[in-house]
């Protein structure tokens, strides 16, 4: 009896023989289908994808950072101009007897921006690696 | 490391779906860039193989519609016997070359679509559910298209023994 292909490709996926043409041209195509295709990626490929992947980020960064200065100096210019509309120096004079309080301000702004950049980062790049 | 782990998949993927060597390397590395802008965006739901396939799959079928290329398309009954025809011509060629590289010129010819299922599931060993998923195609239609390609295969096959038995 004649099996229909159907039945001629189950048997072969299940590594029955058969001898029939049709049988014997399906276990070819079978041997063949299971072969890598060709073209294989250069050996370099992840290193050069690693890198480029690197600078794309790098150049991600200088964007805010260059944003981040940008916004700064026109908040800086908008405060300014805003402090000498509406107040005299003297609304200053409470930073001088708070001295101490200016530079922990400073400094915990500073040290929160050093951990962001030294230590989250890097352990989200990592992770993304 | 999961570039090294994945980069045969994507590689195998674009290798068998994108004819022309000039773009396969840049697709694959396109694949990869939007895996790794993804990234954060991949659920858990799935092997992450599966996902960088689909990735790579649709990016491939995207990058083969600009090129205006049919996707699936098999010629009708009646044509079929034209479109193969072409092919022999080709066969008769490589007439003196082994027969396991008549069969992948003639698994180069296929439709895309046709291409995409016999790789995922004969080299890369993925389930019907798992190439549903990355395909997008509903089971029924993986089968199918598994099943002709096969046969379509089949048919070049014993076509061309026949014709080494006649020489």
């Amino acid at each position: 009896m004649k099996l229909t292909d159907e039945e001629l490709q189950t048997k072969i996926e299940q590594g029955l023989t058969e001898t029939s043409a049709d049988a014997q041209a399906y276990q070819h195509v079978f041997k063949v289908l299971k072969i890598d295709p060709e073209f294989n990626l250069p050996i370099q490929f992840a290193n050069r994808l690693v890198s480029l992947l690197e600078k794309k980020e790098e150049k991600r960064d200088y964007f805010w950072l260059a944003m981040g200065i940008l916004l700064s100096i026109i908040s800086l210019i908008v405060t300014i101009a805003l402090l000498f509309e509406r107040w005299s120096i003297n609304s200053f004079s409470f930073l001088s007897s708070n001295v101490g309080l200016v530079v922990f301000g400073v400094l915990f702004v500073a040290l929160l921006q050093w951990i962001d950049k030294k230590i989250i980062r890097k352990q989200l790049e990592s992770h993304k690696h | 490391m999961l570039i090294k782990q994945n980069e045969k998949l994507v590689g195998h993927m674009i290798g068998r779906l994108i004819d022309r060597n000039e773009d396969r390397e840049e697709l694959c590395q396109d694949v990869f860039m939007k895996v790794y802008e993804k990234l954060d965006e991949f659920s858990f739901q799935s092997k992450l193989s599966t996902w960088i396939a689909t990735i790579a799959y649709r990016h491939s079928i995207n990058h083969l519609r600009k090129r205006k290329i049919a996707i699936s398309d098999l010629p009708e009954e009646e044509s079929k016997i034209e479109r193969f025809v072409a092919i022999d011509d080709a066969a008769e060629t490589l007439a003196d070359q082994q027969l396991d590289e008549i069969v992948f010129a003639f698994i180069e010819k296929l439709p895309p679509q046709y291409k995409a299922i016999l790789t995922l599931y004969h080299v890369q060993e993925m389930s019907y559910p798992e190439i549903v998923e990355i395909t997008g195609l509903p089971e029924g239609t993986v089968k199918n298209y598994l099943f002709r390609a096969r046969q379509l295969l089949k048919e070049k096959v014993k076509k061309y023994l026949g014709k080494e038995v006649e020489l």
